[in-house]
């Protein structure tokens, strides 16, 4: 059976080792990158299942990621991981093409199990469960 | 700014991944080569005779032995181009890590640099433009400012660099985007221009900034100001660089708290030397209005000298009163002295003479026998200590009427040497210290504490004069009753020798 392949983006060494490490563990072949550019650029060599992105990165920030990823016509699935816990920031991600948003720090456990439902979803049913997303967080928003 | 990795770019990259592609397509010619050279053999094969060093073997089996061997390769050359590229990837995940670990050191690297710079400035009117400097070499920025807080709720720009429109600029709180900022205390992040609906009164510039920074500068939850930072043309700061910033802006804040610690320190150390000018001078009146009347009371005292009285006691009273006299204007003396050395700052000489605790003894004894207070001095020997007669004449004075007034005769006097002291004790016969009378004089002796104890105010004047000396002074109870207080001052050879050993060090 093949290997799904994540393409882990962060600009921190300990965190990008920490979740290669996990997920090796759980079968997934990984690969990294440090700032949005080489996260690109190995998207474009070899385009991984599913992209874990941060998005306090140097050169090249997550939302530029997204943005050029969403230009792809095919393109991975993509969970966003920072430490960016407010609202509008979530629904800055989900409107630009997010699949899922994890926060920072985050329980391994549950991150495998977001990889996992990212892997298994079709891709047409993504922009359905976005905008499922998107209307959370705004009641949310609109409670607070 | 001094960095740890002077030549690096502003964020290091991990190299691309071209040449091992490179060596994964050579890999995949050779499969396509081998695999042609089989195709090749097997079609000479089947089309007739095998070739002459295979005559021994069937054309059709020659053939698939050739095809399975072109397989194999194949299937080999496959495997390894796999392995490569697993291995490649790897080696691509390494070089990303180690760039992000020197990325890492060197954040960390600029962020200890600045705060060694920072920190090394105390000054505010100093420390605000290297803080700003600083901030502007760490993000390579274009233009920037630092505003503080005033008591009135406005921000008011105290340095700016690279824009000088910004250098007078005052806007307040949640007016612009620096009064957004420390209003919300939240640091902003500003992608293209800013909007004026959003933020009201921006102030004008030449070229509008595209991408920009403002961080507020807290203290222990106190807002001092707002650190602004515009890009170059072209730069674009990212959520990483507000982060980095964010921190930079908590070493720039304890600066500024500490520089106006610092300047608040210095003011009041300046208030202080002025109310000690004032004392100065205050006491120096004081000294020169009284030399007057007391230089006219010797002249009188010296004018009955020559009325030549009868009545012996009237003589003694009159002598008793011409030494009061001369200590009263020795004292006034030094007051002066000590005046006009605090005014200008540099310490009074220190006393180069020395006293006979003999002879003083003596003097002393025979001051209060003439006034009906016998005293006994047990001096066997010369004790001669570094300090001014005078002064050691009030301290044994004080200590005697001390004796007198608060403990009981026969008050004696004794002088001894003792190591490198030369120590005089005045014993009396009274009830002895109470508890807390002790508590109170060794705290005289142990800090210079002014509280006056039962003996009143001489005993405080003798202890300062004592120090003054370089000597020490402390009381104890006697066995057979009574209190003993002692006073121990260096002998005169020992303070000279200490005194060429500093002038030697020096």
């Amino acid at each position: 059976m093949k290997q799904s392949s994540i393409l882990i983006v962060d600009d921190e060494p300990d965190i990008l080792t920490m979740i290669r490490t996990a997920l090796e563990l759980e079968g997934f072949e990984t690969a990294l990158a440090g700032d949005g550019e080489m996260a690109l650029e190995r998207v474009r060599n070899r385009p991984p299942d599913v992209v874990l992105l941060d998005i306090m990165m140097p050169m090249l920030d997550g939302w530029a990621v997204i943005e050029a990823l969403a230009e792809q016509r095919r393109r991975p699935g993509l969970i966003v991981v920072s430490a960016k816990a407010r609202a509008p920031d979530m629904v800055r991600a989900f409107r630009m093409g997010a699949d899922a948003y994890v926060t920072k720090p985050f329980d391994f456990d549950a991150l495998t199990s977001t990889i996992r439902e990212v892997l298994a979803r079709p891709e047409r049913d993504r922009a359905r469960y976005r905008e499922v997303m998107l209307e959370r967080l705004e009641e949310r928003a609109a409670e607070l | 700014m001094p960095r740890a990795v002077p030549d690096a770019p502003a964020h290091g990259r991990a190299p691309s991944r071209r040449a091992p592609r490179r060596a994964v397509d050579r890999w995949g010619a050779g499969v396509i080569v081998v695999a042609g050279g089989a195709a090749a053999l097997a079609g000479l094969a089947f089309a007739g005779e095998p070739p002459a060093p295979f005559g021994w073997a069937s054309p059709v089996a020659l053939g698939l032995a050739l095809v399975g061997m072109a397989v194999i390769a194949a299937a080999s050359v496959m495997h390894r181009a796999l392995q490569v590229r697993r291995l490649t990837s790897r080696l691509e995940d390494e070089r990303v890590l180690s760039t992000a670990y020197s990325n890492r050191v060197r954040d960390l690297s600029a962020l200890v640099s600045a705060g060694d710079t920072i920190n090394g400035v105390l000054e505010l009117d100093r420390a605000l433009p290297t803080l700003l400097e600083e901030a502007l070499t760490f993000f390579h920025a274009g233009s920037g400012s630092i505003m503080l807080l005033d008591g009135a709720g406005f921000l008011q720009t105290v340095c700016a660099l690279g824009n000088d429109r910004a250098a007078d600029a005052r806007v307040k709180m949640g007016h612009s985007i620096a009064g957004h900022v420390a209003l919300t205390r939240e640091p902003l992040l500003l992608d293209g221009e800013p909007s004026p609906d959003r933020f009201s009164n921006l102030v004008e510039r030449d070229r509008p900034v595209q991408s920009a920074m403002s961080v507020p500068l807290i203290h222990r939850e106190e807002v001092l100001g707002v650190l602004n930072v515009s890009g170059e043309d072209g730069q674009v700061f990212t959520d990483h660089d507000l982060q980095l910033a964010t921190v930079f802006a908590s070493h720039v804040s304890v600066a500024i708290a500490n520089a106006r610690i610092f300047d608040s320190a210095r003011d009041r150390l300046s208030q202080l030397a002025e109310l000690n000018r004032a004392k100065s001078e205050l006491i120096s009146a004081i000294s020169q209005d009284l030399k007057d009347p007391v230089m006219a009371l010797s002249v009188d005292l010296d004018a009955l000298r020559h009325l030549e009285s009868e009545d012996e006691r009237a003589r003694e009273a009159l002598q008793r009163i011409r030494g009061h006299v001369a200590r009263l204007t020795a004292a006034m003396g030094r007051l002066l002295a000590e005046a006009e050395s605090e005014g200008t700052g540099t310490p009074p000489p220190s006393p180069s003479a020395s006293t006979d605790l003999r002879l003083l003894a003596l003097a002393v004894a025979r001051d209060f026998r003439r006034g009906g207070k016998p005293v006994d001095v047990h001096a066997h020997t010369r004790c001669t200590v570094a300090g001014d007669p005078d002064l050691l004449q009030q301290v044994l004075w004080n200590l005697v009427e001390n004796a007198f007034q608060h403990g009981a005769p026969p008050v004696r006097i004794e002088v001894r040497s003792s190591g490198d002291n030369g120590v005089i004790s005045v014993i009396d016969c009274g009830p002895g210290l109470a508890p807390d009378d002790r508590k109170r004089i060794d705290r005289l002796a142990s800090d210079g504490a002014t509280e006056h104890v039962r003996m009143g105010l001489g005993l405080s004047v003798a202890h300062a004069i004592v120090s003054g000396c370089a000597g020490t002074m402390w009381a104890e109870d006697v066995e057979e009753g009574g209190a003993a207080f002692h006073v121990a001052i260096p002998l005169a050879e020992t303070a000279r020798e200490a005194d060429d050993l500093r002038e030697v060090s020096a």
